[in-house]
């Protein structure tokens, strides 16, 4: 099993009150799976994502429960372990590539990044991989995009820098926090077109989160449905998409009808 | 017939050289035409950088048309003054994509909604004001109380339903949605959609809504525009736009929206420069 989640709650503390953001969630993703984790604005699915690379914001603590990757308890692992996890074992593609992006670093140094802090590639290859990174995702001319500020790409191609930046060092899983939820319909599609040709390519293992689940319907394998911080149905894509039992699932498929 | 555009043209110069002179245009608007009849809410649809934005602030006079004209209610408001217009824009109202940066976030909701009420009404004291709000905060269901809030106290739909409700003072005919649900997710566009669709008997209001998704236009319009390329190139009613799509454009759209598929990489579809709207019957037009 790649990542075991089992029991996850997550709570914000306050002075006066506490209130559980993530209750008691539990699941699995093997390896060369996609699983997605549904729900409304709210429901906890970021929350679930951001602590498995141990990045809430401090006044979200995990109270109970443990994050299981490949073997290792992310709760208790050092700040410097959980660097080099970062990046290297776990990557994260966010769903504002302007706001992820440095905006006044160029796209080509900040995939580079990525290179010479997590592998051993040297120096003189390591542009040529940047601009291989680039091609995969899609980019036709990697040279001049590599050279481009973040600011001076559309929309669907900075997503595409994005994924590419992800790629960078191999990682074993890929956090995908709604990943083409920003971009119009038609970029969407490319995106997500995009995504599943990368899954089938790549082998690669995805934490998918959205709130669409026409998205999950064409990327994932399996499925968990969040509601305000608990599970309220979880399966197999095919089962949960076609055939919801909670009226919540039902409810988030009809608002695509 | 509440609204009709004849030929709008909105051009931006992208290139300028020493003298100031321009050397080049974006054609955002071209030559677009279209009515909006009373109650019969139009749906503008394309991908960014179709010009349906531009196309809505030009309805507003928030940008100056190059050419063509904007008929309201029989009145040609092309070539009004600001003071002229002023009256007009109590009566078109707009609802933009990102209520956070739509909204002052140093104003209370009561604050935010004041300063559209103090435009139709100056005489009434703070009670009577207070009271007025709560009642259009109370058809966008959202507590009395509200008003005591700022906008980053509320979530992403209550904060369209505050600015929903400030449009709503002005007592609008025609109010234009611009991308008003597509930062919400699936529920809370639910929400808002089932929220308009009431308004609209309660206020008797004709919406023109631009969006770059067919499946939320589908459940709020009558009618359809597609643009493309700063030009319409197919307008019908909804049902015609959805079984029988005739341009090329219209049927990636509805697959992008509806299956999440493109048809091939990249497609760019050919405009004719001095093409025309022809009728192919009921009053469904295509760009040929």
């Amino acid at each position: 099993m790649l990542l075991q989640i089992s029991n996850l709650t997550v709570k914000v503390a306050s002075l006066q009150s506490q209130k559980t953001i993530v209750d008691k969630v539990s699941f699995s993703l093997s390896s060369e799976r996609v699983l997605a984790l549904v729900g409304g604005s709210g429901s906890g699915k970021t929350t679930i994502g951001l602590a498995i690379l141990r990045l809430l914001a401090p006044q979200l603590t995990v109270t109970f429960g443990a994050i299981d990757f490949n073997g290792e308890n992310i709760l208790s692992a050092s700040p410097k372990r959980m660097r080099q996890l970062r990046g290297k074992e776990v990557a994260m593609i966010f769903q504002e590539p302007l706001d992820a992006f440095n905006p006044v670093l160029p796209i080509g140094f900040q995939i580079e990044e990525m290179l010479w802090y997590h592998t051993a590639l040297p120096a003189e290859k390591r542009k040529g991989r940047v601009y291989e990174l680039l091609n995969t995702v899609g980019i036709r001319d990697p040279r001049r995009v590599a050279r481009d500020y973040p600011h001076q790409l559309s929309g669907g191609m900075r997503q595409r820098a994005m994924i590419a930046q992800a790629l960078a060092a191999n990682p074993k899983l890929i956090i995908a926090d709604e990943p083409t939820s920003n971009l119009d319909v038609t970029l969407q599609a490319r995106v997500i077109e995009l995504i599943k040709k990368l899954i089938a390519d790549l082998k690669l293992s995805v934490l998918l989160i959205t709130h669409d689940l026409g998205v999950v319907d064409h990327l994932a394998d399996e499925v968990v449905v969040l509601s305000e911080g608990s599970v309220v149905e979880q399966g197999a894509v095919r089962d949960i998409v076609h055939n919801p039992q909670q009226d919540y699932t039902r409810k988030l498929m009809e608002a695509l009808a | 017939m509440l609204l009709e555009l004849k030929d709008i043209k909105k051009y931006f110069s992208a290139k300028k050289d020493f003298f100031n002179r321009t050397l080049s245009y974006v054609k955002a608007v071209d030559s677009v035409s279209l009515v909006i009849d009373k109650g019969q809410n139009l749906g503008l649809v394309g991908e960014s950088g179709s010009g349906k934005t531009t196309l809505g602030r030009v309805i507003l006079r928030l940008y100056k048309a190059d050419d063509g004209r904007i008929i309201y209610r029989g009145e040609d408001i092309t070539h009004y003054s600001h003071s002229e217009m002023r009256p007009v824009r109590k009566s078109i109202q707009m609802v933009f994509q990102d209520p956070y940066s739509s909204l002052d976030p140093r104003f209370t909701v009561e604050n935010i909604l004041r300063e559209a009420y103090r435009l139709i009404d100056d005489r009434s004291n703070r009670q009577e004001q207070v009271a007025m709000m709560q009642q259009v905060l109370g058809s966008v269901n959202l507590p009395g109380d509200s008003i005591y809030r700022f906008p980053h106290e509320f979530s992403g739909g209550e904060r369209q339903r505050v600015a929903i409700a400030r449009a709503l003072i002005m007592n609008p005919k025609l109010l234009v949605l611009d991308e008003a649900v597509s930062s919400l997710d699936v529920l809370v566009q639910e929400q808002i959609i089932r929220l308009l669709k009431d308004l609209q008997k309660q206020y008797d209001l004709t919406y023109l809504f631009i969006s770059h998704n067919l499946r939320v236009i589908k459940k709020l319009c009558q009618k359809i525009a597609v643009m493309y390329k700063g030009k319409i190139v197919e307008m019908a009613n909804r049902d015609d736009i959805f079984n029988n799509p005739i341009h090329p454009y219209t049927r990636q759209l509805l697959l992008a929206a509806m299956k999440y598929k493109t048809s091939s990489n990249d497609i760019q579809f050919n405009i004719q420069d001095n093409g025309k709207l022809v009728d192919r019957g009921g009053g469904h037009y295509v760009l040929e």
